[in-house]
């Protein structure tokens, strides 16, 4: 038994490192503030303050090269609980869930909730049912535990195939929004930017895999929670005296529900859960925030919530997080941090929005085209709204206003006439998160390509070799998310809740159980896999083809059918297939123990001494 | 090394304690935002309460429950000595 306490870090100045990062990037928010006043122009601005953190992730990224399997895979599982938890918010919350909630509380306010208690919901899973025991085992990732766990390489090789669809969903989604963001702050061909700005994101962490993931997770995370509390807080300030937005804007609130009647803003009826969450395209704001159940029905309500928890629970991304720390409390730990983060920007997005529509209903609805001041211009040249004249009364008449979900979140600081960095702060924020989310996907994908796929069939390949490997695959997911974004007309957000339900249906019971029942064998987690991840994905394609939904499930949760079936047929599985071997049983107890070294790398010595196949 | 019978009565309060953890979670996300239209009628903090139990509440919950469930687990392993040093 190690008596040792202490964190090793991988550096000791890692405060200092970040501390000096926070404040650069304040003294460059407060410089260009000074410079707009000055009169730099404000397309100048916007490049500056998009441009140079994407580029400090970049060199972060390349600074901390390494290579070292450990180092590349697991950032040497030595990453302390406070840097692992950013790693994990940052993550978690990604571009298309901050802008697309925002959007969505904006459009449908209460009723946009289950996503994000979701979340919150689906890292208190993971700490409580997962992490001590994927720990022990100590796999580099998702597939990688399941095949030590059931000493099955078909399983491993299932599982790393399975996992593909849904984390190139998500990234492709991240991509989706990285390239919106581009085309409202930088006025070159939108096409092009995104396709910088992948190589840029691919240059960060293909040097160093996870270890260079971690570190520029935990800059883009600080970004992200300064860009969008600090225009909120000047705003709450302003408006209820009060430098604390997520408390106070009960008051915001009431005056905004008396505008929303004065409005003609009225309960519009439930709708199906597709229909009822605000898609991409331009629309205008019908309903009243704080209406309960007008919008989704409370069935969809808790399909919803159940879904994207299940699903959070068991995202690749986050599994191969409970791999860094150095050990089971430091896992816990960095889940404690992860979800104080989370529930931090949780209790902000509501609170944003409902600043947001407050500003909306106060000075842009029911005034007429020529009466809104010049920042309804520059809004509509941005393209985050469109503004029509009344065609009946161009002069008098109310302006028809449209707004697109996922750049809500840009116009709260032009509404309040804020210097225009705000806005491009809110913008970097969005971004960082985008990379973040996009990085821990793209890194995920490699990591079990390299692990699960390449290395399953070359067990005597050099280490030189695998992260070759993995590099090149990093080249090619990203490529091939890419080519997903240009070509179809998607949606952010949903793409997210999808892939989000896949991960439910075809990883949490299998996971849980794995942990949970000795009996399940190898050929009862393969069955509950792939007939989960069968099963959802039928589902999913057949509604949104137009098939009538089954017992009015939306094809959006179908995480909610999958997970049962998925239940089933792993207990089917197991028995029907001979009980697990006595070796099995073993690895199934020794992970229940949170000492002692991990199983991996027990395997790993033994492997060395010639007793047991390369884990 | 420990006996079968420590570990025996870790994995019995281990998995006691993710009942309580679940049920909770289940409470604070699943139940509460049902709850919130019959609670709106009162205010507080000049929200309605319902929706701020439900935005608010319901999060600081969890987030409270992961802390709680994380320290009973730690102390959990030690009383069983189970050190979790990896």
């Amino acid at each position: 038994m190690s008596l040792n306490t202490s964190y090793p870090t991988s550096t000791p100045r890692l405060g200092t490192g970040f501390s000096i990062f926070t404040s650069a990037f304040a003294c460059l928010v407060v410089m260009l503030i000074i410079l707009e006043q000055l009169g730099l122009a404000q397309d100048t601005i916007s490049q500056l303050i998009i441009a140079l953190p994407v580029l400090f992730y970049a060199a972060i990224g390349i600074l901390v090269r390494t290579t070292s399997v450990e180092d590349f895979f697991i950032s040497g599982a030595r990453v302390p609980p406070l840097y692992n938890g950013f790693a994990l918010s940052a993550n978690l919350v990604s571009g298309a869930g901050l802008l697309g909630l925002i959007g969505c509380f904006f459009f449908i306010g209460y009723d946009a909730l289950p996503v994000l208690l979701g979340w919150c919901a689906g890292l208190g899973v993971t700490t409580i049912l997962l992490a001590p025991y994927v720990r022990k085992v100590g796999a580099y990732t998702l597939p990688g535990f399941l095949g030590i766990r059931f000493s099955s390489s078909l399983l491993r090789l299932v599982a790393a195939l399975l996992l593909f669809p849904p984390v190139l969903m998500l990234l492709a989604a991240e991509f989706r929004i990285g390239q919106l963001i581009a085309a409202t702050f930088l006025n070159f061909d939108s096409q092009l930017m995104l396709q910088i700005g992948v190589a840029l994101l691919t240059a960060s962490v293909i040097l160093g895999g996870m270890r260079s993931l971690t570190w520029t997770q935990c800059a883009q995370f600080i970004v992200l929670l300064l860009g969008i509390s600090v225009p909120l807080i000047a705003i709450s300030v302003l408006l209820t005296n009060l430098p604390l937005p997520q408390l106070s804007f009960g008051s915001v609130l009431e005056e905004t529900s008396q505008l929303e009647v004065g409005r003609g803003l009225i309960d519009g009826g439930v709708r199906p859960l597709g229909a009822a969450l605000p898609g991409a395209d331009p629309v205008a704001l019908t309903r009243p925030f704080v209406a309960i159940f007008q919008s989704l029905g409370p069935g969809d309500f808790l399909a919803l919530t159940l879904c994207i928890m299940l699903g959070t629970a068991v995202l690749p991304a986050q599994i191969a997080r409970l791999s860094t720390p150095p050990n089971v409390s430091g896992v816990r730990k960095s889940f404690g941090w992860a979800a104080l983060f989370v529930g931090l920007i949780v209790l902000t997005i509501p609170a944003y929005a409902a600043f947001t529509k407050f500003q909306v209903m106060k000075q842009l609805l029911g005034v007429p085209a020529a009466q809104i001041p010049d920042w309804g211009n520059l809004l509509s040249q941005l393209g985050l709204i469109s503004l029509s004249a009344n065609p009946l009364d161009p002069a008098l008449g109310d302006a028809k206003v449209l707004f697109n979900r996922d750049s809500v979140a840009l116009i709260l600081p032009i509404l309040n006439e804020f210097p225009f960095v705000m806005t491009g702060l809110v913008g970097a924020a969005a971004l960082g998160a985008v990379l973040a989310a996009a990085g821990g996907q793209l890194v995920s994908l490699a990591t079990a390509f390299s692990n699960d796929i390449f290395y399953l069939f070359n067990r005597s390949t050099s280490p030189a070799r695998r992260l070759l490997v993995a590099r090149a695959a990093m080249i090619v997911f990203a490529i091939a998310a890419y080519s997903v974004t240009v070509r179809g007309d998607l949606d952010p957000l949903r793409l997210m809740i999808w892939a989000v339900s896949l991960c439910a249906g075809c990883f949490f019971a299998p996971l849980v159980m794995a942990i949970w029942w000795r009996g399940l064998t190898w050929f009862g987690a393969l069955s509950g896999m792939v007939a989960g991840f069968g099963v959802t994905a039928a589902y999913i394609v057949l509604t949104e083809g137009g098939g009538v939904p089954w017992l009015g499930i939306d094809g959006l949760t179908a995480g909610v059918i999958g997970v049962p079936v998925s239940i089933g047929a792993a207990i089917l599985g197991s028995t029907l297939s001979p009980k697990p071997s006595s070796a099995i049983l073993e690895i199934a107890d020794e992970m229940r123990v949170p000492s002692g070294e991990t199983i991996h790398a027990r395997l790993t010595r033994l492997a060395a001494r010639g007793k047991a196949p390369k884990p | 090394m420990i006996d079968e019978e420590q570990r025996h009565r870790h994995a019995k309060r281990s998995l006691k304690l993710v009942v309580v953890t679940l049920a909770l979670f289940g409470i604070l996300v699943l139940i509460v935002p049902l709850a919130a239209p019959a609670l709106n009628g009162y205010s507080f903090l000049r929200f309605p309460l319902g929706l701020f139990l439900a935005t608010q509440g319901a999060v600081a919950g969890v987030v409270a429950v992961i802390y709680w469930a994380a320290a009973r687990q730690d102390h959990l392993d030690r009383q069983h000595g189970l050190v979790s040093e990896l």
